[in-house]
């Protein structure tokens, strides 16, 4: 059957052809530009506030940088090392040999003899059983002072005395290396490491610095050292 | 009329959606450049930066090594001086602490009565607030040549964690 159109509508479309076609061409054109458009912005969105998250972590970094160097410029290289000469990158026999003997004299505690544990030692931990004798007064100074006072780390994971015991006293110390690389992947809050920092300073009954400490970072074989072992 | 109303309305989506599109475009620009001069700025602290950076990671590394250390000063010291608030006469004979705090120590005493205040003194909270848990092991009369006796107490525990003190 033939579809009728009335004369009237026939007329009404002639007429209005034009805008008939910008009405669907427009029409066809949002539905083309708006999801482009809508795309785009997403994106940009999302860009932007990834470089916001970005800027204002290196503003904060920035920051705190800033005010550490400003506070403690002068300061890092000496901490740099006093860290350094604690827990040196690499485990070496002579700075432990000579803080034993530092920590010998400082606290007139004689250690006469030292013993590798190795089945309690690791890459980073190197145990050593000391004996040694003295008063009580000069054990009671080397456990008072072995953390730090040998210019080494020392820990004694277990100590038991009977404090009239005088002489022949053993102690597993352990000493530690590590080393450390330039990767940021832990979160690292420098004005939390400069204020612990000041603490670990003070405990440090001998500066490493003042005495014959590494100048430079890595420089944790900068001691006295000897040519010939006996 | 309503073709009219139709492109006016497009065209007000196209100028909105342009407008913001160029707002975006200029606040990208913008955070380019801040990020662009921090990092100027940043790469010329980088040798600082990598001094700090070498700090931190072993201070990180101080924090867990010192774990492994059995803080036997400040906890002697601790045993010492509340012992002291309780009797003159008890001797501390032994006292062995690791780095978990698990602790034992003996105790001798020359009076019995000495003893028992001490023992009193023991199991009171102003003695016991410093342990996570305290037990006697052990008690030990033995005479000796004076016709007196010697009285020795051996306990086993855990010390609470006290804080960090100057060594």
């Amino acid at each position: 059957m033939r579809l009728k159109i009335r004369p009237y509508l026939r007329f009404l479309i002639k007429q209005n052809l034009a805008y008939v076609f910008v009405f669907v061409a427009m029409v066809a054109l949002s539905f083309v530009i708006v999801p482009l458009f809508y795309s785009q912005i997403t994106e940009a969105y999302a860009d932007i506030k990834k470089y916001r998250v970005e800027t204002s972590s290196l503003q904060r970094k920035q920051q705190v940088l800033q005010s550490v160097i400003n506070e403690n410029n002068d300061d890092i290289d000496q901490d740099l090392a006093l860290v350094t000469a604690l827990i040196p990158d690499t485990e070496d026999y002579f700075s432990m040999i000579y803080s034993l003997e530092k920590l010998s004299q400082s606290t007139g505690f004689i250690i006469n003899n030292y013993v590798v544990n190795l089945s309690k030692s690791d890459s980073s931990k190197l145990s050593i059983t000391v004996t040694g004798e003295g008063s009580s007064e000069a054990f009671f100074n080397l456990l008072r002072t072995y953390n730090f006072a040998g210019g080494r780390l020392i820990t004694v994971e277990q100590i038991g005395i009977d404090p009239a015991t005088n002489g022949g006293i053993s102690l597993n110390l352990n000493f530690y290396n590590k080393i450390t690389t330039l990767e940021t992947k832990d979160n690292l809050n420098y004005q939390e490491s400069i204020k612990e920092l000041n603490e670990l300073r003070a405990k440090v009954k001998f500066s490493i610095v003042k005495d014959s400490a590494p100048k430079e970072p890595s420089g944790s074989t900068d001691y006295p050292t000897k040519t010939s072992l006996f | 009329m309503f073709l009219v109303g139709y492109v006016v309305a497009f065209l007000l989506i196209m100028l909105g959606l342009s407008g913001l599109r160029i707002y975006q475009a200029t606040q990208k620009t913008k955070l380019t450049n801040i990020r662009r001069s921090i990092k100027t700025q940043l790469s010329s602290h980088q040798g600082d930066e990598v001094k700090l950076i070498k700090l931190s990671k072993k201070l990180n590394a101080y924090r867990e090594f010192i774990k492994d250390d059995a803080r036997f000063i400040p906890y002697y010291e601790l045993l010492r001086t509340t012992l002291k608030h309780s009797s003159e006469s008890a001797t501390l004979t032994e006292f062995n602490i690791d780095k978990s705090r698990k602790v034992s120590f003996k105790l001798r005493f020359g009076n019995f009565n000495e003893m028992v205040n001490t023992f009193k003194f023991i199991e009171s909270p102003d003695f016991t607030k410093n342990f996570s848990s305290l037990d006697m092991k052990d008690f030990t009369g033995q005479g000796d040549s004076s016709d007196s006796t010697n009285y020795e107490l051996s306990f086993e525990g855990s010390f609470k964690p006290i804080n960090e003190t100057k060594n």
